[in-house]
């Protein structure tokens, strides 16, 4: 099971192999760690972060709150009230989501 | 500026932030695991309330609770003597009467044989009570005695004890 081809650029064998079928690991290290910082940067380059975290904290709110929503004309509405009133934390997750929705507008 | 202090400075700015954004993600999380628990309305339904001033002694009800039979029987002095005095150590599922109440006139079990989960028999005046006075399971033949233990035939524990609290002297809460 040892491929010749397949590199060794980590210590552990678990990333090794990880790394040779989805490079997902050195593709971190170059954006994050060795593509060096533009000189003149200044706060606005942090928008594309912002941006980036919030895509993925509205897909795990959204998740989370369209697992207690019911899609239909008769029952959206209870359900909802439900979110709101019953669900722990629901208000929050729900105020999360639209705010980020906003929010979304104002980063772009 | 020398090459060490600013190698130090780099590595407690790399920890700090680590652990910020550690500190931070754990404490987004926890409203969203949260919202996994039941719900407020689905905990609503999980516990009942019972008026147990209209039972006399000797007596029982059944109510229900998450679907289930619940058992409530005022005791009367002789069958709390018969349930205390038997030598515990000896049967199938050992467990003392006082662990099991918390009124020791007041007996609450889950209504549903530990065998293969029918409602055993008992709880009208007329019912067959099985050997030992308390219920008799009619569909394998279990006898539990007066505090809901298993005394003979084929079930392995004594019926469930539910949890409960008493609200005030003729109140209970089931769950």
């Amino acid at each position: 099971m040892n491929h010749s081809s397949e590199p060794r650029k980590y210590k552990n064998p678990v990333l090794n192999w990880i790394e040779f079928r989805l490079p997902i690991i050195s593709y971190f290290e170059r954006e994050y760690g060795e593509y060096p910082m533009p000189k003149n940067c200044n706060y606005f380059w942090s928008f594309g972060a912002l941006a980036s975290i919030l895509l993925i904290v509205m897909i795990i709110s959204g998740i989370f709150i369209a697992m207690n929503y019911t899609p239909h004309t008769d029952m959206a509405f209870d359900s909802v009230e439900r979110i709101m009133r019953d669900v722990n934390y629901g208000w929050l997750l729900r105020y999360i989501h639209s705010n980020g929705a906003a929010f979304f507008f104002i980063i772009v | 500026m020398s090459d060490k202090p600013n190698e130090k400075r780099r590595d407690f700015l790399q920890l700090s932030t680590i652990s910020l954004g550690a500190v931070g993600t754990a404490a987004f999380m926890w409203p969203f695991l949260k919202s996994m628990n039941p719900a407020e309305d689905t905990l609503a339904l999980g516990s009942t309330e019972v008026d147990i001033s209209s039972i006399e002694e000797g007596q029982s009800i059944t109510v229900k609770w998450r679907g289930k039979p619940v058992f409530i029987r005022k005791r009367t002095k002789e069958e709390i003597d018969e349930a205390r005095t038997v030598d515990f150590a000896d049967l199938k599922d050992p467990a003392k009467d006082v662990d099991r109440v918390q009124k020791e006139e007041w007996l609450i079990l889950v209504g549903v044989c530990t065998h293969l989960g029918c409602v055993p028999l008992g709880q009208k005046m007329s019912d067959t009570k099985g050997e030992f006075n308390g219920w008799y399971c009619p569909c394998h033949g279990s006898h539990y005695d007066t505090s809901g233990r298993i005394r003979k035939g084929p079930a392995p524990n004594n019926l469930d004890v539910p949890p409960y609290n008493f609200l005030n002297d003729t109140t209970i809460r089931i769950g």
